[in-house]
């Protein structure tokens, strides 16, 4: 096979040359480079991952360790004198448990959106595609999914089956498909009816294969994005799950911290150096992902983006 | 789901006996075939009254092993929706289509696999019909695929073979381009080499060059005439254009709100048309001649809306030549030359 | 007879990410007053870029970027936009390509005509609905159908209805993009009928730009055919048909099928049109042609008068019976892009 040359010129109209042609990781790079913000999300979200990492080489201390000096409880100390953000007031360091708290997080995050895209985009193309009663029986149950508050429920959950991480993302997968199975199906809904669809049908396709080859990598962009916004949104569940009292006390997440802020009556003496760095770093990453989805959004729909 | 009653070959048109014999090798009948659109889904599923769409509505006609036929019409004269059902895409609502022996309704799995490798399609559009996303080795690689065909080395081998054989040469370069770099003609040609792939008897092309530049179509349609007749196949083109009609096909059925109006070779349909609406048809073709004079049309330019229950002809209201038997009965076709069949009340 | 619209070397561009791209390059082109005028040409030959040039109602990305162009003494090129906005509509209206999906879905027909006649030619409401009625008349339009919204009339309907928009202002130029090539043939019929009769009627003049030969046939009396931003040949419909000085020009009626009478086979011209963003150097049409020598590979051959009204852009245009003889060679066409 010789090298490949380009053919010859077609007879395009002007501005359709680029349309359906796979994402380069070239685009993606010069989107994310345009886009400042989605840049900045970026680097927010590999300064976590390198964080949580990296975890028990940066946290000076182990986080659950109340910590003693000689026979003095290192209890309620204001940053300084070894602890950058201070102890709680039980003496652990705070920026241990910061460190470590990144753990929790981005974990559930990650696996709770993984979860969310594989339910919702599954079930949006097996909806979509079929119609008929896998249709009916699936967009029943996400109508169910979305009576349910999502909050109650989680901890409804949590309760029956025991306080842990893994409880919290089961909840929010069972729970949170239901977005992006809905948008997936109405994009299924438009490419079933594309040419191409029509003509893999005619070569003798099978429902399956169609359903895997052709509208699965067309429908993979916007649950990717929907996936995106999840990670926010399993971010904030899983603070608030343990800020209320139900969640994973094995693990020290931030929302463990903010709880545990709250009962110590923190914010009445003013101890803003617990409560404030996890809020804050909770804030940070919901909106680091909320910044990488919006360009990404520009990436999939270019007429977004500002010329 | 009822057959017509008496369903007879009697006074079926056959269309395509390129010997001119009556008995020909017939490789489609399709008999009483109808196609119905429910406007207005009732609780009970069940059609009633001014509830439907008729898309097609009661055509038979047979297509002789090898030859062409094209099936023309005006839009919404029922011709894509009958293409779709030569293809089980689309199942008949009445009536049933025989392909070699077979019915196609009662194809299902591995037998309609099977028939999927013998009867393909070109489609309108072919910037739509291959994925924007395969480059053109992996769109022709891809019936090989499914069916099973060939290994690795010689499933490209196979790719290549079917490249050089619609004329795009180098091969190689083709192979690893994407849909959108090449031209329409281009492209239309990989969507014949794509329906080639599984050597099919049976080809059905839907309007397969009127999205392309005309000094362009030219080139497709020469080339799908040769490989129609050098591969024996049997070709059913559906148009909008006589004139292509008259270029490509040997049969011409010409269709109008989902009935046939007149079915026979095509010379003898176009120069020698019988049903009034063909005569319509002609009389408004444009030509590319500007020393020709079209003739005057009668005809109203509006086209009623094929809903409810049919009533006698279809083209009663336009028809110069309407008489009140045409408001009643639905015209049945009649011979008006050799194998040459119309569905009009001024015939018979 | 001083020509209505008169077009001296044209050139609009494109900005495109990958380059300028020259879509009408050196168009001059005149517009005779009550003619229809064919501009016939295929996708990407800047047919449809010219018309909106002369109503200036180019896309962001493009530019006029050369010659003038005259209408009742001013030259169009070089107006301001409000001083265009008054022109547009009231002396020069276009019917853009599928205008017939442009009208607005909301509001029924006849509140669209009034629109346009109260806004835009200050009539007053009495006047503008007489108008409107003499308007549906003119483009064969029932007077019932402006009481109906857009979708609930057909495609022809719906084209009349935007071809009656467009000489509301009774403009003396109108252009037509593509005015008939969605409906159906005896829709296009009657339409094409009714055009002719306008310009009988109103003295109105029509630049008619299609793809299709056949309607320019019917259609027109005079024509001109264009390719890659370029005009390459002007002269009567029936001169040019009978005896094309252009080989784009033979090989498109070579190639275009003919119901009445057929020809055995259709020659198609190989190869695809050029490039604009870096066209080659000399004839646009010399990768493709037949009887290209090395002249028409160096040298852009300029449009030139062979006779009175007969225009045409080739440098072998004086050889043109013999190569007619030649353009019905299959072999001859086949002749690979170079």
């Amino acid at each position: 096979m010789g090298a490949v040359s380009r053919p010859r010129p077609s007879l395009l109209p002007a501005g359709s040359a680029g349309r359906g042609r796979p994402a380069r990781w070239g685009a993606l790079w010069a989107v994310l480079q345009h886009d400042r913000f989605a840049f900045a999300g970026i680097c927010i979200y590999a300064c976590f991952l390198l964080v949580a990492l990296l975890a028990p080489w940066l946290a000076p201390y182990d986080p659950q360790q109340t910590i003693l000096r000689g026979d003095e409880l290192m209890a309620a100390r204001p940053p300084g004198g070894g602890f950058l953000l201070g102890t709680t007031n039980v003496g652990r360091d705070i920026f241990s448990q910061l460190v470590f708290g990144a753990r929790p997080a981005l974990t559930v995050g990650f696996v709770a959106a993984f979860f969310v895209v594989l339910i919702g985009t599954v079930a949006g193309i097996v909806a979509g595609y079929s119609g008929g009663w896998p249709d009916t029986v699936l967009m029943r149950l996400a109508d169910v999914a979305f009576g349910i508050p999502f909050l109650p429920f989680v901890i409804v959950l949590v309760a029956f089956l025991g306080a842990s991480l893994w409880n919290i993302v089961l909840a929010m997968a069972l729970l949170l498909w239901k977005d992006t199975a809905r948008v997936v199906r109405a994009q299924v809904l438009t490419l079933r009816e594309r040419g191409f669809v029509e003509s893999a049908r005619v070569l003798g396709a099978s429902p399956a294969r169609i359903m895997v080859v052709h509208i699965a990598p067309n429908v993979l962009p916007i649950a990717l994005l929907y996936g995106s916004l999840a990670i926010g949104w399993a971010i904030l569940t899983e603070a608030a799950v343990s800020f209320l009292g139900f969640g994973d006390s094995a693990q020290i997440s931030w929302g463990f911290m903010l709880q545990d802020a709250y009962i110590s009556q923190a914010l009445s003496v003013g101890a803003y150096n617990w409560f404030v760095p996890p809020g804050v770093c909770i804030m940070l990453l919901v909106m680091a992902g909320y910044f990488i989805s919006r360009g990404y959004e520009e990436l999939l729909f270019p007429r977004l983006r500002r010329q | 789901m009822t057959g017509r009653a008496g369903a007879t070959a009697a006074g079926t048109p056959a269309a395509g006996h390129a010997g001119g014999s009556s008995a020909g090798a017939a490789l489609v009948e399709v008999d009483g075939l109808r196609k119905y659109f429910p406007l207005r889904r009732s609780v009970w599923g069940r059609r009633s009254g001014d509830d439907y769409l008729r898309g097609v509505d009661g055509v038979s006609f047979t297509i002789a092993r090898g030859s062409s036929l094209g099936i023309a019409g005006e839009s919404g004269c029922g011709k894509t929706t009958l293409a779709r059902m030569l293809l089980r895409l689309l199942t008949p609502t009445e009536g049933r289509i025989v392909f070699d022996g077979i019915n196609l309704n009662a194809l299902a799995g591995p037998a309609l696999l099977a028939f999927r490798r013998r009867a393909q399609m070109m489609f309108q559009n072919p910037y739509e019909a291959i994925n924007p996303r395969f480059t053109i080795g992996r769109a022709l690689g891809e019936p090989l695929v499914i069916h099973g065909i060939g290994t690795g080395d010689d499933r490209m081998e196979r790719v290549l073979a079917a490249l050089d054989q619609v004329h795009l040469s180098p091969a190689e370069t083709f192979v690893d381009a994407f849909p959108h770099q090449l031209s329409g003609g281009q492209l239309q040609r990989v969507g014949l080499a794509r329906a080639l792939m599984v050597d099919p008897v049976f080809l059905v092309a839907d309007e397969p060059v009127s999205m392309l530049d005309v000094s362009v179509r030219a080139g497709v349609l020469n080339l799908m005439k040769e490989i129609a007749r050098s591969r024996h196949l049997t070709t059913v083109y559906i148009s909008h254009d006589l004139a292509l009609v008259r270029y490509v096909c040997e049969t011409a059925m010409i269709m109008y709100l989902g009935t046939a109006c007149e079915i026979g070779p095509t010379t003898e349909v176009l120069t020698n048309a019988k049903h009034p609406y063909t005569q319509l048809l002609l009389a408004a073709a444009p030509v590319p001649d500007p020393t020709y004079a079209a003739p005057e049309i009668a005809a109203t330019e509006q086209v009623p809306t094929p809903i409810g229950p049919a009533a006698g002809c279809a083209f009663r209201d336009r028809c110069p030549h309407a008489m009140p038997v045409c408001t009643t009965v639905i015209p049945r076709p009649v011979a008006v030359g050799p194998n040459h069949y119309a569905a009009c009340h001024l015939y018979g | 007879m001083t020509p209505l619209l008169a077009l001296e070397d044209l050139r609009v561009e494109y900005s495109t990410r990958r380059g300028v791209r020259r879509a009408v390059d050196g168009v001059t082109l005149d517009v005779l007053p009550g003619e229809i005028l064919g501009l016939v040409g295929e996708s990407g030959c800047g047919k449809t870029t010219l018309g909106r040039a002369i109503i200036r109602v180019l896309p962001r990305n493009a530019r006029i970027t050369g010659g003038r162009m005259w209408f009742e003494g001013t030259d169009l090129a070089a107006l301001s936009e409000p001083a265009m906005r008054a022109i547009r509509w009231r002396k020069i209206a276009m019917v853009p390509q599928a205008s017939m999906d442009s009208l607005d879905p909301v509001y029924r027909l006849g509140d669209q005509f009034l629109e346009v006649l109260v806004v835009s030619g200050g009539l007053g409401r009495s006047a503008a609905r007489e108008r409107a009625l003499d308007l549906c008349d003119l483009v064969g339009l029932d007077r019932r159908r402006l009481q109906s919204f857009p979708h609930e009339l057909s495609g022809g309907m719906r084209q009349r209805a935007a071809i009656a928009m467009a000489l509301a202002l009774r403009p003396p130029l109108l252009l037509a993009d593509e005015p008939v090539t969605a409906l159906d043939v005896v829709v296009q019929h009657h339409i094409l009928r009714r055009l002719r009769a306008l310009t009988a009627e109103l003295g109105v003049s029509v630049v008619l730009i299609t793809h299709d030969i056949s309607v320019i046939a019917q259609t027109c009396a005079r024509m001109a055919v264009m390719y890659a931003g370029m005009i390459v040949e002007v002269g009567s419909t029936i001169d040019v048909f009978a005896a094309p000085r252009h080989p784009y020009t033979m090989g498109l009626e070579n190639s275009f099928p003919n119901l009445v009478r057929p020809q055995d086979t259709l020659i198609p011209i190989e190869g695809s049109p050029p490039d604009l963003i870096a066209p080659p150097p000399g004839c646009r049409f010399a990768p493709r042609c037949p009887f290209a020598v090395d002249r028409c590979t160096t040298e852009v051959p300029a449009l030139r008068e062979l006779a009175p009204g007969r225009w045409a852009a080739c440098h072998r245009a004086n050889e043109a019976a013999e190569l007619r003889v030649q353009s019905k060679d299959a072999r001859r066409w086949q002749v690979a892009a170079r």
